[in-house]
């Protein structure tokens, strides 16, 4: 029983997917924020008649004005590793992986746990820092896996045509292989 | 041309063999073998063939056809039992809408299957092409 490892198509467009969603979360995010920032820079929520709050308010009003053009950035930065993160913790796929039938599992068919996660965002920043050779090892190896893959000890399946049969498969001492 | 006598004394004759048993017998006989008969079955396939070739068969089947349609869209009786269905229907679906609802829910949702499906079917044969390209750059068996 061999299981059907995702390759570079089926993992470029999930990440392409996954691309889009972030980008829709971070907007959609920094325009809350910046709204309910203004509103309050506007002073529409502050009471007019409460003088002992003016004193805080100038305070809050100049760290707003301070922190507000970083909402975009910050938002760039820290969303997709806690998007990814949580979604490999909680259901062992992003929504682009889901959408494309990918699930990551960890090389013995086990889910993915919050330690194993991280390393793999880690593994991502090696790939980007080995300008994305650690993406495309995934098109040379086997397993079809990549350096994130490889340092977090992990693989990622097709689950979407048997999904016993895919972590079932996964689970044979034959996959465990930490080759790839 | 017979006397009297003698066509009294047939149609004697012919009365009696019609009564008797072996008549009846003798009809039944020829009855059975005519139903046997290649020959009538022939006759009765080239007759029912002929039938559903004749142009003339069809242009008065169309013509009934017409004639009735005509008339049942005239007919206020037909009006009225399809308004008293339509409000019947709409009735129901209005007590019921949890079963249009699902119907169409469920048409959504097979159509998004399909369309995951495919994307699927699509990057998995996208992969097998890649894995083969790579594998014939590097040289690998």
């Amino acid at each position: 029983m061999t299981p059907r490892y995702a390759g570079l198509v089926s993992r470029t467009g999930a990440l392409l997917a996954d691309v889009v969603v972030l980008a829709v979360l971070i907007a959609l995010t920094q325009w809350v924020i910046q709204q309910i920032g203004r509103q309050i820079l506007a002073g529409s929520f502050l009471d007019p008649g409460d003088c002992s709050r003016a004193t805080e308010w100038w305070r809050i009003r100049t760290w707003l004005c301070r922190g507000l053009p970083w909402v975009g950035p910050v938002a760039a930065f820290s969303f997709p590793p806690i998007y990814r993160v949580a979604f490999w913790t909680v259901t062992g796929q992003t929504p682009g992986m889901a959408l494309f039938g990918l699930r990551v599992l960890r090389a013995d068919g086990r889910p993915v746990r919050l330690g194993v996660a991280l390393r793999r965002v880690l593994g991502y920043v090696a790939c980007l820092f080995t300008f994305g050779i650690g993406f495309l090892m995934v098109a040379a190896s086997r397993q079809r896996r990549g350096l994130h893959d490889r340092i977090a000890g992990t693989v990622v399946v097709h689950d979407w045509l048997d999904p016993a049969r895919s972590v079932a498969a996964v689970a044979t001492p034959r996959a465990v292989s930490p080759l790839g | 041309m017979p006397t009297g006598f003698q066509a009294q004394l047939a149609d004697r004759i012919a009365a009696r063999l019609l009564d008797s048993p072996l008549a009846e017998a003798l009809i039944e006989r020829v009855l059975q073998a005519l139903v046997r008969s290649a020959a009538l079955e022939q006759l009765a396939t080239h007759v029912v063939t002929e039938l559903e070739r004749s142009p003339a068969v069809d242009a008065l089947v169309d013509r009934q056809v017409e004639r009735v349609l005509r008339a049942l869209e005239k007919s206020d009786v037909v009006a009225a039992l399809v308004q008293e269905q339509a409000s019947r229907y709409l009735a129901h679906l209005e007590e019921h809408p949890e079963r249009i609802r699902g119907l169409v829910q469920g048409q959504s949702r097979s159509a998004a299957r399909e369309l995951t499906d495919g994307l699927r079917e699509r990057a998995l044969a996208a992969d097998d092409a890649v894995d083969a390209l790579v594998r014939r750059l590097l040289r690998r068996p």
